[in-house]
């Protein structure tokens, strides 16, 4: 093996290794908007993933329809009734939304504070999708172009997916809810609560357990009343994510590494493949 | 000219890695069995093996690189790094343009575990890696590289017929 690695060449390798390692250490978590030539690469090639990506949805999805053929004419029924109780829904939407509009009137919001929870869910396709284990990855194909910022979150019908990270022009990178992990100092870690207990309920979601698929959920005070079974969601005190999206499920919860605290077990809502569209939720600016 | 065509094929390789492979894979795999396709790799592997591992090592970097920037994971320059310097050291072992099936297999097989090794070491480094290397090795390596080596099999008989008509000393003016 010496004799292979001659002086010149093992000089060269380490050379390498060095600029490789610094190139990584630079680049660690340096996301947002890209330079312009990495932009144009990333553009140029994810467009043409998503001359391929759409037609291979396609013919999945067409396979996929013949065997679904047998479940759908359940699930027609459930969604029928699931319609009669959105439409009862909705004229009680109706109805509270007025109340809140007459109340923050009456309570003289100013402009900024009644747009602050104006949320818009811009729809986007996906583009292609990294399934390395440690870099899970879809490209969508909105950008920077479209007023797609860093840190937006992304979600599908089901529930949150994951972040915006790297932005080009006229695409970006998401993370997905599955790439958290506690180890990494620079994590985002996702401040969370249970719906219908926003006030009694707080944890943290900053890791994401490969092995059984569940996220951890940690620092859950020992008075939290959270539950199995509980829908968790977004937390207003959070700052990446506007509140109120649903993540997942409470499968169990149990006391935390250190005795003082609780941890959950969150089956997450949205599933993390095959991915037609997503939405990136755009915050209204602030301040 | 024909490295022209390598170049092509090797791009569309990548291409299909993230677009259309997804979308083949059952769906009760995804989320269980963690397998990636590195179908790109496979071919250089394959370039390392019969033509020579300079233009290997270039192909490894540039198409690690290229998906280092499209998907822009955690930090860029980790397949790049690992592309390049397993093809080469694989071709810097074993370059030999007339080996057989089953050799050409185990020697893409050592190379598949290399990369695997690398980039789990390199993650872990940079504290991206949270898994033991146990549970990664059996769960995310092994699947992977039976996988791609699936690949190498179906491709391996085209290859070799495209690989031999490349003019050896046109490829690399070294060898």
């Amino acid at each position: 093996m010496f004799k292979l690695l001659g002086n010149k060449r093992l000089f060269i390798m380490l050379i390498g290794l060095v600029c490789f390692i610094a190139l990584m250490g630079l680049t660690l978590e340096r996301w947002g908007v890209m330079i312009w030539p990495a932009q144009f690469v990333k553009d140029t090639v994810s467009w043409t993933q998503g001359l391929l990506y759409r037609p291979a949805a396609g013919i999945a999805g067409f396979f996929q329809d013949i065997r679904d053929l047998r479940v759908i004419y359940h699930e027609n029924k459930v969604l029928r009734e699931t319609l009669s109780k959105y439409a009862k829904d909705t004229a009680r939407l109706n109805e509270l939304e007025a109340e809140n509009r007459r109340l923050k009137e009456a309570l003289a919001f100013t402009e900024r504070q009644k747009s602050a929870n104006n949320y818009r869910y811009r729809i986007a396709k996906v583009i292609s999708q990294n399934l390395d284990p440690y870099n899970e990855t879809i490209l969508i194909n909105l950008g920077e172009k479209d007023g797609i910022r860093e840190n937006m979150a992304v979600v599908t019908s089901d529930g949150l997916l994951g972040r915006t990270t790297a932005i080009a022009s006229y695409s970006s990178s998401v993370q997905l809810l599955t790439s958290l992990n506690d180890t990494d100092t620079n994590t985002k870690a996702i401040t969370a609560t249970v719906k219908g207990k926003e006030e009694e309920s707080f944890g943290i979601i900053e890791s994401f357990d490969p092995a059984s698929g569940l996220l951890i959920m940690t620092k859950i005070p020992q008075t939290d009343l959270m539950q199995v079974g509980d829908t968790v969601v977004t937390s207003p005190l959070s700052q990446v994510f506007p509140p109120g999206i649903e993540i997942g499920k409470v499968v169990s919860k149990m006391v935390g590494d250190f005795g003082i605290d609780y941890k959950a077990m969150v089956q997450p809502f949205a599933k993390f493949h095959h991915l037609h569209e997503v939405f990136v939720v755009e915050v209204p600016e602030q301040r | 000219m024909r490295r022209t065509w390598i170049t092509l094929i090797i791009f569309v390789l990548f291409l299909l890695e993230g677009s259309v492979l997804p979308w083949l894979l059952p769906d009760v795999w995804l989320g269980r069995v963690y397998v990636s396709p590195h179908f790109a790799f496979v071919f250089i592997l394959y370039v390392t093996l019969y033509l020579s591992r300079h233009l290997a090592l270039a192909y490894g970097l540039g198409f690690g690189l290229l998906k280092d920037i499209v998907f822009f994971g955690p930090m860029i320059g980790t397949l790049s790094f690992t592309m390049g310097l397993s093809a080469y050291l694989i071709g810097l072992g074993f370059h030999r343009p007339k080996i057989r099936l089953a050799s050409t297999l185990f020697f893409v097989g050592l190379g598949l575990l290399l990369f695997e090794c690398i980039q789990y070491g390199l993650y872990r480094l940079f504290n991206q890696a949270s898994t033991s290397f146990r549970w990664a090795f059996l769960h995310e390596m092994l699947p992977d590289i039976l996988f791609n080596l699936l690949f190498a099999l179906i491709i391996y008989i085209p290859v070799r017929k495209l690989l031999e008509k490349v003019d050896i000393r046109q490829a690399d003016p070294e060898n």
